[in-house]
């Protein structure tokens, strides 16, 4: 019996394997690669090894004794290229601006230079080399791991006196933050109040109704998110067919901004996410039998008191599950609010792309998806404690 | 509340009235945007609004003919079925194997399992990009193909588990006491009683890949260029009727697969009454 | 079942091998990146399809928006996805300073003093299309009280509506001519940290009625739709509309314009090098390139070109107001924006979004 037990679990995690292995390898591991990527500090000291190792003996006051420039200047004049300086130019500018130009100009200055490495040569080419403030960054990134980008993404930056919050103008990404949960809180909202009734009326029709109407909201819930955005710009759109019909209604006289704003991005959002509502909350609503309420209506409670010290009571799960999985849908948008919003309708996903793909800073990208990550699994956790996971299956 | 009673006040029939009218506006709502895209493909301008100047089947032609938008629909293809294929086979794999274990683990490795259900597209396929760049695998089929494999896999062992959930054991129990070998048993048995299930798990997988955009957004060169994918260039560039053309073609697919899964399901629940 | 099943299966995976098999034994393939839109279709025509066919090599063509780093990506992971890269003057330069586009001797394949009026070849490119940018409404919506000057521009009051800018950092330019900066002091003031703030001070009157475009397509087509009264937008776009769409797009040059050139780079590291470099001596030589230029409606860089082109064409051009262009070229441009590209492009990113 025992060796038949051990068979088959040895069956089992045999099927389970391969499954087990493609997630791990194609799923697991590329997040988690990436995601080291928001503290990894590798590229920089790896460019500049000579320097980095010299530095920690340096006061951070005064002006770097001889042999720092001498690791500065050998350590830049072995970069393969000038790609390679570019690169390192770029990742110390993201400690402080300017520091772009300053290592380009070095770089190549260096390479047109003849004589003994060292202060007077580097001075000579920028002048910057003179102000501790380039070496102190040098110095405090000497590290194989930096907080610089996770602080970055509060808004947040190591000065001299510690971590201080950075200037206004540049200042973004708790705004973001708090613009995606707001975002997301509003779209639930919208999805709960249009959701409710719905789901309401499909759980107390008739079989025959009730499963048209599951159809008709399965039918946006298959059709990709994509064509969906596509029907509300063609709707909202200046000329559009919501402005023209309020026109003609004579409701307005000069077309709405409907769309490359907030309330575009509510109305499509809403619209794409609203079936994740109306479905759990429909199979909870349906579980519910009538006998409760209509005994508490027998006893003669009034249809209000009723409806809100027993109906909702039972349906609560419903609500709970419905909402949560949208407003974690929500937290991750990107395409909807990219082709709907304007760029002050950007979500966090916006930016985890921005970084990726326009500005290739891998640092920040990581970090701000570690946010989200974060936000996400801490609400998945709370989710399943209280409903239970396999409420949650999307789709 | 629930179900009309009979004593019903006035203010009472009021609100249950007005809760079917809102009802009905919402579902209206909800449908009518994909509705409202149909006719514009169908128009004879070259602007996306109301009212049509005149018919004309002029986009679809463009779209049918047009090399761009005919290779986007072939990749769209080459890159969704092999996914469908592995996805549903690695996934009815593991649901099988989910089934059959008793180990305390088997909780945690579902979940693991189903995990691409819960992160953020945009996080994976930033992660992705930056996985395969190293692996030298941006812009290749197969680069493609795993990516949106591990993006379906969920959904296949979410439905063949449902259907597993409702699987009577006693009827397995039966044939191998009757003297079917395990693998006979399987064939006649599990197989047809589960086969609802898996092809409704590798629809969901198809879809799933033939509707994917973020991944493909990163992961995908130009050569990869898929029906989503050329669909959000033309929504961001040229906006004409071509791309609403794009998006009826791409509803009919989802309508089709969702008609399908529906029969399906109809399809297992009666072969499951049966027993 | 099982029967019935082979079959189907069978002539499906046939077919796609089939599929697959078409792309991995096609011959020599050139990917070739363009901005997209009508300058898309103009470059199929006039150059991609009658290229393709004489030299017996496939196209493959995407399209970008000028995005650098989708450049840098590429050459940094190694992931090359381009072989030809159409590419503005700034970003250009910046690309060729870092390594990104590589750097060819094009005299040994044209002769550079055919472009030498239009600001000539460079290290690494080679010019294509000469664009006008300026301030265009609709003809038809103004007709008796059109915008004149960036001023204007500016007038949300009288002339209401949302106004198209191109979202990139090259719109600080226009910022600062919309300020009253003459446009041969315009890279002397962005050089200066309170020139950059004047620049996003003048955006900042207007940011709720900007309306960001990112691409040439889109520029026409929110002016088409309504959704912006007036643009900052491409002649050849604008053209190009007027004539397919019988719009009446008209521009007010007299408000000054810009002028500057796109070019034709081949990318780093690329395996298909010579065969980048034969299509842009193709693309460049006077007939593929008048072709362009007829159907695009841009002003051909090469001289030799100039003969077969449409009259009409020449027309278009704001010849007449050149001393109200803002001329996007010399030492003093190519060296400002190498320095403050990308750094400009995330403030005004971050700008944008907060």
């Amino acid at each position: 019996m025992e060796r038949a037990d051990r068979r088959r679990e040895l069956v089992g995690w045999l099927l389970v394997a391969p499954s087990l292995l493609f997630m791990a390898f194609f799923f697991a591991v590329p997040i988690g690669a990436f995601l080291l990527r928001s503290v990894d500090n590798t590229d920089l000291v790896g460019a500049m090894p000579r320097t980095m190792a010299e530095i920690g003996g340096w006061n951070g006051q005064d002006l770097p004794d001889e042999s720092l420039f001498m690791a500065l200047g050998e350590d830049f004049t072995a970069l393969p290229d000038i790609t390679a300086a570019a690169s390192l130019g770029r990742r110390l500018n993201h400690n402080l601006t300017g520091y772009r130009s300053l290592v380009m100009r070095t770089f190549t200055g260096l390479r047109r230079h003849e004589g003994p490495l060292g202060r007077e040569a580097l001075i000579a080419i920028d002048k910057r080399w003179s102000d501790p403030a380039h070496w102190r960054v040098i110095q405090q990134e000497r590290s194989w791991l930096t907080p610089l980008y996770l602080l970055a993404s509060l808004d947040l930056e190591r000065g001299p006196e510690g971590i201080r919050t950075i200037p206004p103008e540049r200042r973004l990404f708790v705004d973001l933050l708090v613009r995606t949960a707001w975002i997301s809180i509003a779209v639930t909202l919208l999805c709960l109040v249009l959701g409710f009734p719905l789901a309401y009326v499909m759980a107390s029709s008739g079989p025959r109704l009730s499963s048209w109407m599951l159809v008709l909201v399965l039918l946006p819930f298959w059709t990709s998110l994509l064509v969906r955005t596509t029907a509300w710009i063609v709707l909202l759109q200046r000329n559009g067919l919501v402005n023209q019909v309020l026109e003609r209604l004579g409701l307005i006289d000069a077309p709405l901004t409907l769309i490359y704003n907030r309330l575009g991005v509510y109305i499509a959002m809403t619209h794409v996410l609203l079936p994740f509502l109306v479905l759990p909350l429909y199979s909870v609503m349906k579980g519910v039998g009538g006998d409760l309420t209509r005994a508490a209506a027998g006893l003669g409670a009034p249809p209000s008191t009723v409806f809100r010290r027993v109906y909702l009571p039972q349906v609560m799960p419903g609500i709970i599950a419905g909402c949560s999985l949208v407003f974690v849908l929500a937290l991750g948008y990107y395409i909807t609010p990219a082709l709907v919003g304007g760029p002050r309708d950007q979500m966090i996903a916006h930016f985890i792309a921005y970084f990726t793909s326009t500005s290739v800073n891998w640092g920040m990208a990581a970090s701000l998806a570690g946010i989200l990550l974060l936000m996400v699994v801490v609400l998945y956790a709370a989710l399943a404690r209280l409903v239970g996971l396999d409420r949650l299956k999307a789709r | 509340m629930a179900g009309a009673p009979n004593q019903a006040s006035l203010v009472e029939r009021l609100v249950f009235r007005g809760t079917r009218i809102a009802a009905l506006v919402i579902l209206v709502v909800l449908v009518a945007p994909m509705i409202v895209i149909v006719p514009l493909s169908l128009t004879s301008g070259t602007l996306l609004i109301y009212p049509l100047p005149g018919l004309s089947g002029r986009w679809y032609e463009e779209f049918f003919t047009e090399r761009l938008w005919v290779q986007a629909t072939w990749n769209s293809v080459l890159i969704a079925v092999p996914t469908t294929v592995l996805a549903t086979t690695l996934g009815t794999f593991a649901a099988l194997g989910l089934n059959r274990l008793r180990s305390r683990l088997v909780p945690a490795v579902a979940v693991f399992l189903i995990t691409p259900l819960i992160v953020p597209v945009i996080i994976y396929a930033v992660s992705a990009f930056y996985f395969y760049s190293r692996l030298g695998i941006v812009g290749t089929y197969p680069g493609l193909i795993f990516g949106h494999t591990a993006l379906a896999i969920p959904f296949v062992v979410v439905t063949v588990n449902a259907t597993l959930k409702n699987f009577d054991a006693n009827l397995l129990r039966a044939a191998l006491v009757l003297g079917a070998t395990p693998r006979q048993a399987f064939a006649r048995v599990t197989l047809p009683l589960i086969l609802p299930g898996v092809l409704s798990g590798g629809l969901f997988a198809f879809i799933t890949s033939f509707d994917e955009l973020i991944l493909t957004l990163f992961v995908a060169s130009p050569e990869q260029r898929t029906l989503p994918r050329q669909l959000w260039s033309g929504v961001q560039e040229t906006i004409n009727p071509t791309i609403a053309a794009a998006a009826v073609v791409l509803m009919l697919v989802s309508v089709l697969v969702m008609l399908l899964a529906e029969w399906l399901r109809r399809q297992g629940r009666r072969i499951q009454g049966k027993q | 079942m099982k029967n019935r099943m082979t079959p189907a299966l069978l002539s499906v995976i046939g077919v796609l091998a089939f599929g697959l098999a078409d792309r991995v034994y096609a011959g020599e393939t050139l990917r070739i990146v363009n901005n997209g839109g009508a300058v898309a279709e103009a470059s199929r025509e006039a150059w991609y399809e009658p290229f393709a066919a004489e030299r017996g090599v496939e196209i493959v063509e995407d399209n970008w928006s000028q995005e650098y780093a989708r450049l840098r990506t590429q050459v940094e992971t190694g992931n090359l996805q381009w072989d030809v890269v159409e590419i503005t003057l700034n970003h250009m330069s910046l690309a060729c300073n870092e390594g990104y586009i590589e750097q060819v001797d094009w005299s040994e394949h044209l002769d550079p003093a055919d472009f030498a009026d239009a600001g000539g070849v460079t290290d690494c490119a080679v010019p294509i299309m000469s664009v006008v940018g300026g301030l265009a409404y609709d003809g038809d919506v103004f007709s008796d009280n059109p915008p004149k000057s960036w001023a204007d521009f500016w007038d949300v009051e009288t002339w209401p509506g949302k106004r198209g800018l191109l979202f990139r950092a090259s719109t600080l330019e226009i910022a600062l001519m919309a300020d009253g900066v003459p446009p041969d002091q315009i890279i002397a003031t962005l050089s200066t940290p309170e020139g950059i703030d004047r620049a996003f001070a003048k955006l900042e009157e207007i940011r709720d009625h900007i309306h960001w475009w990112r691409s040439g397509a889109e520029s026409v087509q929110i002016l088409a739709t309504g959704e912006v009264a007036m643009a900052y937008v491409w002649n050849g776009r604008v053209a190009t509309m007027n004539k397919t769409e019988n719009r009446n797009f008209r521009y007010a040059f007299e408000a000054g314009f810009v002028l500057g050139n796109q070019y034709l780079a081949v990318m780093a590291g690329t395996s298909e090098r010579e065969l980048a470099i034969d299509f842009i001596t193709y693309a460049s030589s006077a007939e593929p390139l008048a072709r362009f230029s007829n159907r695009m409606r841009y002003g051909p860089p090469n001289k030799q070109a100039l003969e077969f082109v449409d009259p009409e064409l020449l027309k278009t051009l704001p010849s007449e107001y050149m001393d109200k262009a803002y001329i996007q070229g010399g030492e003093a441009y190519i060296q400002f924006w190498i320095d403050n590209l990308e750094s400009l492009t995330q403030r005004l990113a971050t700008w944008a979004a907060q």
